[in-house]
């Protein structure tokens, strides 16, 4: 369920936002939740809610998010919400239901991924393979320089 | 009575006036007749004079006669003589000549001595001047050359310098082309590289593809436990 709202760490920032906003203004007798949440936002905290809002849900529900596993994909291009999709059902299926996506972009890797979870890391890029290739088969490659 | 005295007066002045007349006719007559006797010598003086004069001038003639003959004479016989003494003469004035260049050119060798010996002590004076000169000269030479040294080094140091500053850029902007060629050439590198590492060029699938595959090495590593 949590995963149908929550796929990346930027999601979960947005909801945190929202609650912090819904928190201030819990005893607000004109504050609007549905003009002031988004929509995804207020879903979620509907659903997890499964009753009465109330500050501790919201203190308790905060911690639970800033408390999700995270794992960290360096790639060399935005993901668009389809890559996000597959890369989140992929990570539902192999490591947690509730693990978050965080992602970087550093463009100079050209392709895979940078790797980190739980303080163990993996360099699957590809700039890391073509180094290998560079140092493996140097003379033949510079052969293309002349 | 008065009438006779003054007739008598009268006869009496007629006496006086008579004897001086008588005495001035007399006096006329005495100076004419020594004005004619003037007149007589002096003719006759003239006539002594001119006479004189030609006298004088026929012995003049004569004379200059004589003294031209005489002349014409010893003119005549100096001529033989001269002829004669004229080889002599040649000689003598030879000899004369001789003693007066050999004096001259003792006198000239004397002063050419002199003149040299003077020459010889101006030129030791020169010569130390000049030295000394020389010496001052060349010490500050050696000054200047010693300055110019150290300001050519400085020269030299800056220039280096320069030149070395210009080396760099030259090699940076060598460098800068080099990368920049090989950045024109990095891409076709990389589709080299990608080529052999995928065996084709790149698709959004195809990354997609090697960010599963990654993550899935990933899992068999044990990265998620």
């Amino acid at each position: 369920m949590l995963n149908d709202f929550i796929k990346t760490t930027e999601d979960r920032d947005t909801i945190l936002n929202s609650i912090d906003i819904l928190s201030d203004s819990l005893y607000k007798t004109n504050f609007d939740i549905r003009k002031n949440l988004t929509p995804s936002a207020y879903q979620f905290i509907q659903s997890q809610a499964k009753g009465r809002i109330t500050q501790s849900f919201l203190i308790s529900l905060k911690q639970n998010l800033q408390d999700l596993p995270v794992l960290s994909l360096t790639l060399a291009f935005p993901p668009d919400e389809k890559m996000i999709e597959k890369l989140s059902g992929w990570v539902k299926t192999n490591v947690t239901d509730e693990t978050l996506l965080d992602f970087e972009i550093n463009p100079e890797i050209l392709g895979g991924a940078l790797i980190s979870f739980n303080g163990k890391y993996l360099d699957e890029s590809l700039s890391k393979k073509m180094e290998e290739i560079f140092s493996n088969q140097k003379e033949e490659l510079l052969k293309t320089l002349n | 009575m008065d009438s006779f005295i003054i007739l008598y007066i009268m006869v009496g002045l007629v006496f006086l006036l008579g004897g001086e007349m008588f005495v001035a006719l007399w006096a006329i007559f005495r100076l004419t007749k020594k004005m004619t006797e003037m007149k007589k010598q002096e003719i006759h003086l003239k006539e002594n004079l001119a006479e004189k004069e030609n006298k004088i001038l026929r012995q003049a003639q004569d004379k200059a006669g004589n003294i031209i003959e005489d002349a014409i004479v010893t003119a005549s016989k100096m001529e033989k003589g001269a002829k004669i003494n004229q080889e002599e003469l040649e000689k003598i004035l030879r000899e004369k000549l001789e003693e007066v260049a050999d004096r001259v050119m003792q006198s000239y060798q004397t002063q050419l001595e002199k003149a040299k010996e003077k020459d010889i002590e101006m030129f030791n004076r020169v010569s130390k001047g000049i030295e000394d000169d020389l010496n001052r000269h060349t010490e500050n030479l050696k000054n200047i050359l010693a300055k110019q040294t150290v300001e050519s080094q400085e020269i030299v140091t800056q220039k280096l310098d320069s030149a070395y500053e210009t080396m760099l850029a030259e090699v940076e902007e060598y460098r800068s082309e080099r990368l920049a060629k090989v950045d024109e050439q990095i891409y076709q590198i990389l589709q080299n590289v990608t080529e052999k590492v995928l065996g084709k060029t790149l698709s959004l699938d195809k990354h997609q593809d090697l960010i599963i595959q990654a993550l899935e090495k990933a899992k068999k590593e044990n990265i998620f436990k």
